[in-house]
């Protein structure tokens, strides 16, 4: 099963892949409809910053056993069979809060999708999008390979158990990769460093 | 080949498009897709990089700040982003038009043998326009004082610009009521800089008001000047027949192309490929010639004067190259893609840069200016002959047979064909054979379909009866799509047909390079005073089908602010702001009498044109 | 193998899911002594205030079952036998089971004046919510003002039922909030018009010629159509102490989710785990707790050995006025260290106890979005890295508290 990992060490910060995804949950689907929807679009993933300056793209990880599923009084929090994804079914959803109280992850919020009904947002890793064979908007977005789109096995097999926990934490290597943004990565130590003889 | 007919219209472009994609050559519309989806805040306009407190961005979707860091909204920074477009636009055509003031100096002051005054006539007469006596100074006198009047023009000593004087009265009430009338080019320039500084002009009308004033700085100043000097140094275009397409191109001879916008260049180049000596050495390289042909707007300025032929547009220049066929492309300024030179790494293809203001990566820089101008060119383009004999003949690809086109169709010529006067095109207006015309100019860009808005925009209107007058990339499209000649007439409606048979005209009329958009409003201003009436009143509208460049924005701005209707086939990255977008596409009108429209599709386009213009026809009391 | 499961609520059936995704071979039994398809016991008050009907309420059907799956409703198991390895249902029916999982939950708490003729009801079962619709009129007064309480209190006032609670000790919720945190919620309850009667209780009702008096310690008499009566849930521990299963307050269970006998295991309200917050044994009657323990009871009772971690005490409550999460403990404890930030303008706050750098209980109000991410510190019981103030304060970036873990 394809899953979207996340690589932060990656990650420059701009935002792409929160922008697109809001469009593509959106009716229209364009950039200039989504925005002036009645009811905006949202996007489900977001980019936090560590206190170390580093980005952190967050999202949905599909957990397996979901808490959120689990937390879910109305069950419109399910899994889908075939692929994995844990979906929100809105209309059984009631904005209870439960799935919010449940996500270790913080991914859950609580947005209107149509007049006067609210509803539980989050990833739905674009299974609309995939069964049009399209990989989701946030990893097409991403120009930087922050995000990718792949099977985990296919991760997973590549080292041990350890790794997998990582990759599960959405973090696959802990030091970053001088690469092509080698000198901001130097920036951003620097910065942590002066943080650091400060505080 | 069906994969490429998406992306253009142009047969000889598909063939080269397959040809780059055998030979691992990356061309606009790869690098187009490797970049989507591009920057989402970007293009609705609501990413600031102003300042060093940023960059910040506007969350269009209200999870996110709606404030940047100084704490302007998306209003602001879309208005601020806007501006820069326009005030970088108004910057590139005035400083062209600067360098022709520069040339024209020399001239005056005789510090040049290679330039010469081509049109004695024109130089007197704008010379009267600016205040000065001719009668008793000689023709570099009166050179070096108009070229100094027009230095004026760019400082600060004299308030307003003085081609503002062509403006009809109306139309300069309608300017002095929202203070928007230019005083000097750079200044308006500089202060659209200086206001969108960080906490400077932080009101988005009075922003966008700057560029406005500051797009009218290029349209009625640094864009009439390079135009008038232009001709004025190198000769008022006069109707001629010449060809367009990569068929230009030609098999057995070396092959020179100029790229970019000023003709103090390409017309040196034009002198050097005529030279017999070139032409012996050629001759003894196994070449039967040489031959020169132009792309962008510094073609469409050879092309319009001395008839050379044009190998294509924006998006064309890069499959010129994959042709295999071209020894040196020489190349001054604006709309140069990097990537050019990278190419020409694949072929034989020498490439020249000629100003100290553009420089790139793998090409040889080969400085020009006024004294050496001459000598360079020959150097150039005896390199490109000695160039021929490494052409690989086996990659040479030349896809088709040239189309004939007409052009040359300066302000002075269309008034000649029309026998002297505008009222012939004003009785013809009136009768309703001509319902009205439309300037359809602009730029190529990869999001459109290539030459596809071009091409069907300008069908659609011709076949309503109006005419269309066309500058800058959409030459090359309406020439190849073989709407240039008189016999284009039997595709125009009835009215708009019989006219250019009486006159032996194309209903599509090639006026100029992108500067020269600056004739279109010369005309608009004559018709305008001929009536009595401001510009708004009139039947006209411009289009820019496919635009891409900071310049296209300027155009947009000055036409709109002229009075001219105008429709972008691109949105401009103002999206984010309501505000903005309102005022742009309906508040405008109630300042300008005109305002903007975006229409991606050229068939839509047209509806949207045709109907302006019978409006304004009703308006005018005239028959729809 | 043959699984009986006796209780078709959270537990229960969260136990059978997980069997027939990981051991579809598996013979399952299902016994409810409710009739109805299984449906979701928190949304009863929901459905008293016509926010959701009984179909909305269902949240499994029988017939979507392979056929290895069998259901048996309205019959109580009476019995098990654990020798012959066998349940006893009240039509005599004998079911064996090979595993067993008691997931029979718990009752509602029954005061001595708690009298269905005397218009006074309990809220547990869809039974009783249809008694109450019933009864639907007027007035109302609700004791108790614990979160079944408020959110009975809520569904009438959605019904237009004005009503009145009448709380024993001095704020709502004062078995996980503490007061400063209660008393938004007071005031919030107030404006949406619930009328809130503190330090007091419900002494004694009297019915006089159809009109309802209710009687309060205090001496204050109060007028209304009906009671209902929230004061918490008692686990249903008969059956398994019957059978000679080891009995606390709950029934007793391994971190395995089995019971003191062999292959009989228990989930949900009916059973005692490890609270992470208080470090030791409790109830916790919980949904999401109950589908936690459900399924990890089919793991082990699949042969899948996965040891329960426990989990803590967590609510949400959320009304048009006001959204509270609130987890673990906040009060009543030697050590605890209080941080809060109060955000007036949003009418939100968030306050987060500590036990030494470990966070241990946590109330947001009106913030939801982060929640889960502290519900799941205090679970992990890992001490943050950061200032706990600036954590309150939400200065901390969220990678900074996942990344560590």
């Amino acid at each position: 099963m394809k899953t979207v990992i996340v690589k932060p060490e990656r990650c420059v910060g701009c935002h792409q892949c929160s922008f697109e995804c809001a469009v593509t949950h959106s009716s229209s689907k364009t950039r200039m409809g989504a925005i002036s929807e009645a009811i905006l679009s949202k996007p489900r993933i977001r980019v936090y910053l560590s206190s170390g300056k580093e980005n952190f793209p967050n999202k949905c990880r599909h957990c397996e056993p979901a808490p959120c599923e689990m937390a879910c009084i109305t069950k419109a929090i399910y899994r889908d069979a075939k692929s994995g994804i844990v979906l929100i079914n809105r209309d059984r959803c009631i904005n209870c809060g439960m799935c919010a109280m449940a996500c270790p992850f913080a991914v859950v919020r609580y947005y209107p999708y149509v007049r006067n009904r609210e509803s539980a947002h989050k990833c739905d890793q674009c299974i609309d999008r995939q069964a049009e064979g399209k990989i989701p908007a946030c990893v097409a977005a991403c120009k930087v390979g922050a995000l990718l789109f792949d099977e985990v096995n296919k991760i997973m097999d590549k080292d041990t158990e350890k790794l997998a926990s990582l990759i599960y934490m959405g973090i696959r290597e802990r030091v970053p990769e001088p690469g092509n943004f080698a000198s901001l990565v130097a920036y951003k130590q620097k910065l942590n460093e002066i943080r650091r003889r400060q505080s | 080949m069906s994969e490429f007919s998406d992306l253009t219209i142009c047969k000889d472009a598909q063939i080269m498009l397959k040809k780059a994609q055998e030979e691992g050559i990356q061309t606009a519309w790869d690098r187009l897709k490797k970049q989507e989806p591009q920057c989402g805040y970007c293009e609705l306009g609501v990413s600031c990089r102003i300042c060093a407190m940023g960059p910040c961005r506007i969350d269009p979707f209200g999870e996110g700040p709606q404030l940047g860091v100084c704490g302007a909204d998306a209003d602001i920074i879309v208005a601020r982003n806007l501006a820069r477009m326009v005030g970088a636009g108004s910057a590139s055509h005035s400083d062209h038009g600067r360098d022709l003031v520069l040339v024209l100096r020399e001239i005056g002051l005789d510090k040049t043998s290679n330039y010469k005054i081509a049109d004695a006539a024109k130089l007197m007469l704008i010379a009267k326009e600016y205040g000065i006596n001719t009668d008793k100074i000689s023709e570099g006198e009166t050179a070096r004082q108009l070229a100094e009047a027009m230095m004026e023009d760019y400082g600060m000593k004299k308030g307003i610009l003085s081609f503002i004087s062509r403006v009809p009265k109306q139309r300069i009430d309608v300017w002095k009521k929202v203070n928007v009338i230019p005083r000097g080019i750079d200044w308006e320039i500089s202060e659209m800089l200086h206001r969108t500084h960080m906490g400077v002009d932080n009101d988005y009308v009075s922003i966008l008001l700057q560029a406005v004033r500051s797009s009218l700085a290029d349209g009625y100043g640094g864009s009439m000047i390079g135009t008038e000097l232009s001709d004025i140094i190198f000769g008022t275009p006069q109707p001629g027949f010449s060809e367009v397409n990569l068929g230009v191109l030609k098999e057995d001879q070396v092959n020179i192309l100029v790229h970019g916008h000023s003709p103090i260049v390409s017309e040196m180049i034009c002198i050097a490929v005529e030279d017999g000596d070139m032409l012996a050495l050629a001759k003894s390289k196994g070449a039967t010639g040489i031959n020169l042909a132009g792309l962008c707007c510094t073609g469409n300025e050879l092309m319009m004067r001395k008839k050379i032929p044009m190998a294509g547009n924006h998006l064309m220049t890069e499959l010129t190259i994959v042709t295999g066929a071209v020894e040196a492309i020489i190349v001054d300024y604006q709309c140069i893609m990097p990537s050019l030179g990278q190419i020409a790494q694949c072929y034989h293809t020498k490439m020249y840069t000629t100003s100290d203001k553009a420089k790139f990566k793998f090409m040889e820089h080969v400085e020009f200016t006024p004294q050496n101008a001459r000598e360079q060119a020959f150097k150039i383009v005896r390199e490109a002959v000695e160039n021929f004999s490494r052409r690989d003949k086996k990659r040479v690809s030349i896809p088709c047979t040239p189309v004939r086109s007409m052009t040359g169709f300066s302000v002075e010529a269309i008034v000649a064909a029309l026998g002297g006067t505008l009222t012939p095109l004003i009785e013809a207006i009136k009768a309703g054979k001509i319902k009205g015309a439309a300037g359809v100019v602009g730029c190529n860009n990869p999001k459109i379909k290539h030459d596809y808005g071009h091409v069907e925009l300008i069908k659609g209107l011709i076949a309503n009866d109006i005419l269309v007058l066309t500058t800058g990339c959409v030459n090359v499209a309406a020439g190849k799509a073989g709407l240039q000649v008189p016999e284009a007439k039997e595709l125009a409606g009835p009215g708009l047909k019989e006219i250019c048979g009486a006159l032996g005209i194309p209903p599509v009329l090639h006026v100029g390079s992108c500067v020269d958009n600056s004739r279109i409003l010369v005309i608009a201003c004559a018709l305008a005073n001929a009536l009595g009436v401001d510009i708004d009143k009139l039947p006209l509208a411009a289009a820019a089908p496919e635009w891409y460049s900071e310049k296209a924005v300027t155009i947009a701005f000055y036409a709109m602010a002229s009075g001219i209707y105008t429709v972008l086939g691109v949105m401009p990255p103002i999206g984010g702001s309501t505000k903005v977008v309102e005022l742009a596409t309906s508040g405008l009108n109630n300042v300008f009498g005109a305002c903007f429209a975006v229409e991606p599709d050229p068939v839509a386009a047209c509806t949207l044109i045709t109907s302006h213009i019978a409006l304004k026809r009703k308006d005018l009391g005239l028959g729809v | 193998m043959n699984i009986v499961i006796i209780g078709c609520s959270a537990a229960g059936l969260s136990c059978l899911d997980t069997l027939c995704k990981i051991s579809p071979q598996a013979h399952v039994t299902v016994i409810s002594a409710e009739r109805y398809s299984p449906y979701s016991r928190c949304l009863l008050t929901y459905y008293l205030g016509n926010m959701m009907t009984e179909q909305e309420l269902t949240i499994s059907t029988p017939s979507s079952y392979p056929a290895s799956v069998r259901f048996i409703l309205g019959q109580k198991a009476e019995k098990v036998d654990t020798r012959g390895k066998s349940v006893r249902l009240s039509n005599g029916m004998e079911c064996e089971y090979d595993k067993l999982l008691i997931a029979v939950g718990a009752d509602a708490v029954k005061p001595k004046y708690c009298d269905e003729e005397k218009r006074t009801f309990t809220l547990r079962y869809m039974d009783d919510a249809k008694k109450i619709a019933a009864k639907l009129k007027g007035k109302a007064v609700v004791s108790g003002g614990g979160f079944v309480g408020i959110k009975t209190a809520y569904g009438l006032l959605e019904r237009k039922i004005k009503t009145e609670m009448v709380i024993t000790s001095s704020y709502p919720l004062s078995m996980v909030l503490d007061e400063s945190s209660a008393s938004y919620i007071e005031k919030d309850l107030a404006q949406m018009g619930i009328g809130i009667i503190t330090n007091d209780d419900i002494a004694e009702i009297n019915l006089h010629q159809n009109d309802l008096k209710v009687c309060l310690s205090s001496g204050r008499v109060l007028e209304s159509d009906f009671v209902v009566a929230g004061k918490g849930v008692k686990p249903q521990v008969d059956l398994a102490r019957a059978a000679g299963i080891k009995v606390n307050e709950g029934i007793s269970v391994d971190e395995y989710m089995e019971t003191s006998v062999p292959d009989i295991f228990a989930a949900g309200d009916c059973c005692e785990t490890v609270d992470l917050a208080r470090n030791k044994v409790s109830l916790i009657g919980l949904w999401p707790v109950a589908v936690e323990q459900g399924y990890f009871a089919a793991l082990n009772m699949s042969g899948n050995r996965s040891r329960y971690p426990g989990s803590i005490g967590m609510n949400s409550l959320k009304t048009k006025a006001f959204h509270l999460i609130s987890a673990g403990i906040l009060k009543g404890e030697p050590g605890l260290k209080v941080y809060e930030k109060q955000m007036f303008a949003t009418k939100q706050f968030r306050r987060i106890a500590f036990r030494d750098d470990v966070p241990v209980g946590m109330a947001f109000y009106n913030c939801p979005e982060e929640a889960g991410l502290f519900v799941n510190l205090i679970k992990k019981a890992q001490p943050l890295l950061v200032r706990p103030q600036k954590v309150v304060n939400g200065d901390v970036s969220i990678s900074d508290i996942l990344k560590p873990l």
